[in-house]
This record gives structure tokens, C-alpha cells and sequence, in this order.
């Protein structure tokens, strides 16, 4: 997401590509997160490593490069949004319900996808192993799988999206996720990858 | 003295609680670091081979030492400018009405509003001034943020340095023929050296424990400890590598407390400059015109900056959306008595008990270690004062990895809450009911005794009441830390018991800072009430040697 006021300012589109943000005028103007603390940074890798055809040094070097245009790496996935919002930065690399929350908020902001893709995270449910209430969270989970809890979501404008097909999504969302271009992700690399690209990110991106 | 059938027993329970609640949890911590299936030094060197832990080592100890000059030399400017300049005295009281701000407010507040008065599009920075090229985050910022927010310290601790150094050795020195640079070179400023030591050191400890400031100032370019630490557990998950990381930090936490009480514990012989005979109390003459200028403008800068970033918390609370929105609002506040209410009430709560708790806990301690004799006395006096003298980050890590799991799983719950906020934070009842009872001659409780009544009914009928002040000031102290304590809580809290600051935390890096911000001002409140009340009450009980309660929070 941009703030829509400083890219007028300084006579910049809103960025439709991940190379866009290599942009000099970018320079210390970029918020994101910190891939240790943040399931939205490790989206952002994932993200950017299946945009550069899963190659993975080519993705660590544009990382590199960005990098320089960071102004700071947030400890949670959202803390750049109100930063961008209120000017501090231009952008802010997010999950689009954060960027939607501020817009909610009055702010004006713009949401862009890189057209090289993106990926997408689903929000999980799990029952912890030996629960005290098995019955009831049973239940309850059954329930966040039915249409009158994913409605909900669009009802509270929460703009996360609902998996159920079917369940109610506003029209300015559906009108902007049809910018999104959405790239598979295999699970089961991310989950005996992800310590490695974190470590990665820690030892070659921040490493000054 | 005569062996006392209840001495024995109040020994021997304070030493169980505190070996329970300071002993355990720090050896199982020392444990988890150096024993991995026998003793082991690979957790540490794994973390020296890590360059962002090594560079947090570096950044922590040059930070501490960093702010500790900048906020000593801030607090002597802002103490001279209080104790030197002849100013009214209502002048001083708003003087310390403002400076306790940044003492008493909830952690992350200075920070958040520092972003917005100085950052990149910063109401100073940029509205004011224009500039476009700031950064606030990393050494700079992070600073200039701990150096506001810890400057008081020094200033409270400096101004009652000042205050005890008699205007008329400066005065003799003047009527020698010394000009006043001199006298403040040659006489003030000795006089005050060990006063200004004593500063540092609490302001670097402050500075090296404090781990608000970095999560937001920090980025990735200026690693600290207490961030990392939280990082390694909060975000990576490893427990082992936190442990390691809090022993990096215990190092140096313990030798600038060790320093600290070496300066504290001559207090008593070397520069507090009390005399028999007071003088003909002079005019105090020691700065000139030009000098208390010098010091007003610096001040008033340094109070403008505070105030400025304390207005933007406050309007940030009363906006619809701060820079989108700014239309008046309570909704925030609506919110903080609606959704927000369980974690005011359950702070208020935790607050309330630790109060008679900790307070008792307090006078009992100060009682035991300045007033009986028993084997491992000065033991038990350390070995209570560690989880005060320790980092948060340290404590709540220590807690965590000692009460999270059978046969004494008890993260999550109110209890831990308290017992964190009762060994944490009693000391400075215990010093206060030291300082008490100093001045009390034994022999009043000496005459009890003689009439017959047992160890426990003079303590109760006798150095109760006398110490009543310093009860009040330890459990004052208890109340404002339990409102706006983070670093150790953080690690213990669970949906059953949520606390106001980490409410503030969560508002913060969820969008919703009207909410955070409404919270903060509500926590000022709150605590701003309890310090009048206890001034209030302290006045009554004639507590003078104990100063205000603000004072306490000096160290």
C-alpha cells in the first residue's frame, strides 16, 4: 500500500511491480516487516521467490536491493501501515486487510499488487492436542467453516478473505483482488524451508 | 538481643518465598544456558557466532553508556535549573509535573510519539521545520527516545544531591575571591561527583534493560538484547537461545548494579555535606544570570519536546484517525471501557493485591535486614534485590521457563502476575522502611520489649506505625509499576489475565493507535491520581525525609 499524498507529491505512480520499488525515489521511504517476528515478512519472501521463478539467490539479490530502500523493518506485519498513513513512509509491504483497515480508517492510501504475483497465506484453526473442551472447540471449529461465520467476515470488515465459495465479499474487494495475481505456494517446502529463509534473509539481506 | 520465638519464622519465610521467586527461576534459567544434557557452553557460543546477536551485545552496552551521559547530563542541567536558580516554587512543581511524564507513562508511548513529532513527516521535523530527510529509527532515535524517557531518574536522583550540598560552602568559596565557574568546578561540582555516578549508573541500567524503546526506534540496523531476547522466544520460538541471550545481558546488568550500590552504600560518609550548625541561609548565588538562561533554554526545550510528543498521544486519543481524520471523538475511550475493560480491570486488579502484598513483604524485608541479626542476613538482603536489579526481559524470561509448566504451571494465571510485581518491584518500600527506621532510635522498640510484649506485638504496635510512611511509599511505588510495568509481564500473561500495557503493545502494531493512545492517557491518569494521594497522604504522616512520592521512582 501507498500513501496517496506523497506519491503525488513526488510525481510517482503507485508501484505494480516488485522492481518498481527499486526506484532511487523510494529511497528510505519503504516499511515492512521482520522476517523473525512476522508471518507477513515471510509471506513477502515467499512472495518475492516464486515472482522470480522460484530461483532463490535471484530473489535474496533483488531483496538485497531493496533493502536499500528500507527505511526500517517493523517487529509486526502490520506496523508500517500507520507509519505510511501518516507520511513517514510512502510504502508499506503488508497484508492487504492492514492496508484495507486503514483505508477504513479514512486514510488515503492506495492498494497495489506487483504484477509479478504474489502469495497468499490462509489463516489456520487447529485443536491444541489434549484440549480440556475437545467437544466444544470441535464445534467451534466447524462452525468457522460454515457460511454464517465467513459472512461475518465481510459484515465486520475484517477484509480477510473467505475460503467457502459462496460466502459474501464486498464489491470494492472482489474489484481489487481481481488485480491480484496469486501464486501457488507449496506448503510443504515453506514449512522445511522457512527457518532457512529466515536465517538467509537475517545473514544476506539486513547484514550491513 | 534475646533469641525470639517469631523472628526465626519470618526469616525462614521470606527466605522460602524469595528462594521460590528469585533463586529458582534464575537457576533454571542458568541451567537452560549452560546444561544441554551435561554442562555445555554451546547456546552461548552459538549466540557469539550469530553477527546480530554480537552486534546487539555491542549496541546494548554503547546505548546504556550513551544514555547514561546524555540523561545524567540532562537531569544535573534540569537539577541546577530546580535546586540553584532561585525559581518559585510553583515553578519547580510544574517543572516535576512534566518531567515525571515520560517516568510514569506506559512503555512505547515516548516512542510511538517521538515518530510523529520527529520522523519523516513528523509535526517538528517536517511541519515546522521542513525537513524531509530524518530518520528516526536506529541509534539516533532510539537515543533520543530512552534519554527523554529516563532523564528523570537522573534529575530526581541529582536534585536531591544538589539540595544536600550547603549553598554556603559556595558561599565561602565565593566570599574568597572565586569566580562562578570556578566554584562549580572546584567546590559544587566534587561535591556532587559521587551523586552523578550514582546517576549514570541508574539511567545506563535503565537504558540496558529497557526493551519498548528498540522493538519500535531499534530496526534491523540497531539490534539490543532485551529485543533479541524477546525475539528469540516471541518470534523463533527458542527458549534455549533466549536463556543464553538474557545471561549476555545479566553480565552487565549486575556489575553497573554492583557499581551502583558500592557509590550508594558510602552515601552515607562522603558527600552528603549536613552540618550541625546551619548558616545564615544566603541567597543561593552560585549560577549566573546568563548560566541560568543557558540552563532555562535547554530545559524548556527538552519540557516542549515532551509535552509536544504527550499532546500528540493525547490527540491521537480524541481523533477519529490522527492526520485522516481529525475529527473530535471519544470512541477510543468508548472502546477502552467497552472491550477494553477486562485488561483495566484486570491490571487494576493485579495492582490492587500486590499493594498490601509487596508492601507488607517490603517493610518485613527492610525490618529483618536493618534491624535483627541472623545468619545470612546480608545473603538474603542480594538475593532479594536480584529480580530488581535484573533486566524485565531477564525476569520474565526466568519466570517463564520456571512456572510454565507442572508441577508449578502458573504463566497465565493472576497469581504470577503478582509475585512478578512483588519481588520486582518491593525494593523500594524496603529501602524506605531502611531509611525509616535509621532514623528511629531502637530503644523505643527496646522499651516494648522490656514491658513484655513478644517481637511480632512490638512490630505491630510499635515499628508499624512508625514506618507507616514507608509502606505508603513502597506500595505507591508497587501500584505505578504494576500500571505501567511491561518487560517482564509480557512473557506471562494469557486471555485469562491480559494486562493494560500489553493491550497498548497490541494497539500499537494492530492499527490501532486512538485505542493504544486512549489507553496510555487513562494509565497517566490513573497513575498521576495515586501519586497526588499518596503526597497528600505522606504530608499528613509527616514523611519529609521520604520527599514526595514521585521521588521514589528516582531510585
Amino acid at each position: 500500500m501507498s500513501n496517496a499524498k506523497l506519491l503525488k507529491e513526488k510525481g510517482l505512480k503507485p508501484p505494480t511491480s516488485w522492481n518498481d520499488l527499486l526506484d532511487p525515489a523510494y529511497k528510505g521511504q519503504i516499511q515492512t516487516a521482520d522476517a523473525r517476528t512476522s508471518g507477513t515478512a515471510l509471506t513477502r519472501i515467499l512472495s518475492i521467490y516464486y515472482a522470480f521463478g522460484k530461483d532463490e539467490d535471484r530473489a535474496f539479490d533483488y531483496q538485497k536491493k531493496l533493502h536499500g530502500n528500507v527505511q526500517v523493518y517493523t517487529k509486526s506485519g502490520g506496523g508500517c501501515t500507520i507509519p505510511a498513513a501518516l507520511g513517514q513512509a510512502i510504502v508499506c509491504i503488508a497484508h492487504m486487510p492492514d492496508a484495507m483497515e486503514a483505508k477504513k480508517k479514512g486514510y488515503d492510501m492506495v492498494v497495489t499488487f506487483p504484477r509479478e504475483g504474489v502469495a497468499a497465506v490462509i489463516e489456520a484453526v487447529a485443536l491444541v492436542k489434549g484440549a480440556k473442551n475437545r467437544e466444544l472447540a470441535a464445534k467451534f471449529i466447524d462452525w468457522t467453516f460454515s457460511k454464517d461465520m465467513q459472512d461475518l467476515l465481510d459484515k465486520n470488515q475484517v477484509y480477510m478473505l473467505p475460503t467457502l465459495p459462496g460466502a459474501t465479499i464486498e464489491p470494492a474487494v472482489q474489484s481489487l483482488m481481481k488485480e491480484a495475481r496469486l501464486l501457488p505456494v507449496d506448503l510443504d517446502w515453506v514449512g522445511k524451508s522457512r527457518k532457512r529463509l529466515v536465517e538467509r534473509w537475517v545473514n544476506e539481506v539486513i547484514k550491513e | 538481643m534475646k533469641r525470639d520465638p517469631v523472628i526465626a519464622p519470618a526469616v525462614v519465610l521470606i527466605w522460602g518465598a524469595v528462594a521460590l521467586f528469585v533463586l529458582y527461576p534464575l537457576g533454571r534459567l542458568l541451567l537452560l544456558t549452560f546444561w544441554n544434557g551435561g554442562p555445555s557452553l554451546d547456546a552461548v557460543r552459538g549466540l557469539l557466532g550469530d553477527w546480530t546477536h554480537r552486534a546487539a551485545l555491542v549496541n546494548s552496552l554503547l546505548l546504556a553508556a550513551l544514555v547514561g551521559i546524555a540523561g545524567t547530563a540532562l537531569g544535573f542541567a534540569f537539577a541546577l535549573l530546580a535546586v540553584r536558580a532561585n525559581l518559585p516554587r510553583w515553578f519547580g512543581r510544574a517543572l516535576d509535573a512534566v518531567v515525571l511524564l515520560p517516568l510514569i507513562s506506559p512503555p512505547f508511548t515516548a516512542a510511538i510519539a517521538l515518530i510523529f513529532a520527529l520522523g519523516p513527516r513528523g509535526l517538528i521535523s517536517y511541519h515546522v521545520f521542513g525537513l524531509t530527510r530524518v530518520n528516526i529509527y536506529g541509534l539516533a532515535g532510539t537515543l533520543l527516545s530512552e534519554t527523554l524517557t529516563y532523564f528523570p531518574i537522573a534529575y530526581l536522583t541529582l536534585k536531591a544531591v544538589l539540595a544536600n550540598v550547603d549553598a554556603n560552602l559556595e558561599d565561602s568559596a565565593f566570599s574568597l575571591g572565586a569566580r562562578r565557574w570556578r566554584v562549580f568546578r572546584t567546590v559544587t561540582l566534587p561535591l556532587t561527583t559521587p551523586g552523578v555516578a550514582n546517576a549514570f549508573l541508574l539511567v545506563s541500567a535503565a537504558s540496558l534493560a529497557d526493551f519498548a524503546t528498540p522493538l519500535i526506534l531499534g530496526g534491523t540496523r540497531f539490534p539490543v538484547l532485551p529485543t533479541q531476547a524477546f525475539l528469540q522466544i516471541t518470534g523463533l520460538y527458542d527458549m534455549r537461545g533466549g536463556a543464553a541471550l538474557c545471561f549476555l545481558l545479566l553480565v552487565p546488568a549486575l556489575a553497573v548494579f554492583a557499581g551502583q550500590r558500592w557509590f550508594t552504600e558510602r552515601r552515607g560518609g562522603s558527600f552528603v555535606t549536613v552540618t550541625g550548625k546551619v548558616g545564615a541561609a544566603t541567597r543561593v548565588k552560585s549560577l549566573s544570570p546568563a548560566a541560568v538562561l543557558g540552563l532555562a533554554v535547554v530545559c524548556g526545550l527538552v519540557v516542549a519536546l515532551v509535552l509536544v510528543c504527550y499532546l500528540l498521544i493525547f490527540a491521537a486519543s480524541i481523533v477519529r484517525g490522527l492526520g485522516a481524520d481529525n475529527s473530535l471523538s471519544l470512541a477510543h475511550y468508548g472502546h477502552v471501557f467497552s472491550g477494553g475493560l477486562k485488561a483495566v480491570r484486570d491490571t487494576l486488579i493485579v495492582a490492587v493485591i500486590c499493594m498490601p502484598v509487596g508492601g507488607l513483604f517490603a517493610v518485613v524485608l527492610g525490618f529483618l535486614v536493618s534491624r535483627t541479626r541472623f545468619p545470612g542476613r546480608r545473603a538474603l538482603e542480594f538475593a532479594a534485590m536480584m529480580n530488581y536489579a535484573l533486566p524485565g526481559t531477564i525476569v520474565g524470561i526466568a519466570y517463564l521457563v520456571a512456572f510454565n509448566d507442572p508441577p508449578l504451571a502458573l504463566t497465565g494465571t493472576a497469581f504470577i502476575l503478582v509475585v512478578c510485581y512483588v519481588f520486582r518491584y518491593s525494593l523500594a518500600g524496603t529501602r524506605a522502611t531502611s531509611a525509616v527506621l535509621a532514623q528511629i532510635d531502637p530503644s523505643i522498640e527496646e522499651a516494648s520489649a522490656s514491658l513484655g510484649a513478644r517481637r511480632d506485638v512490638t512490630f505491630r504496635r510499635v515499628v508499624l506505625p512508625l514506618i507507616r510512611p514507608a509502606l505508603l511509599a513502597g506500595m505507591t511505588v508497587l501500584f505505578i509499576r504494576a500500571m505501567t510495568a511491561i518487560s517482564a509481564t509480557i512473557f506471562l500473561v494469557s486471555l485469562s489475565w491480559s494486562l493494560v500495557t500489553v493491550r497498548i503493545l497490541e494497539g500499537i502494531t494492530n492499527l490501532e493507535l486512538g485505542q493504544a493512545s486512549a489507553f496510555s492517557m487513562l494509565v497517566i491518569l490513573l497513575v498521576y491520581a495515586a501519586v497526588a494521594v499518596a503526597s497528600l497522604a505522606m504530608r499528613r504522616l509527616n514523611a519529609g525525609s521520604l520527599g514526595q512520592a514521585g521521588t521514589l521512582l528516582g531510585g
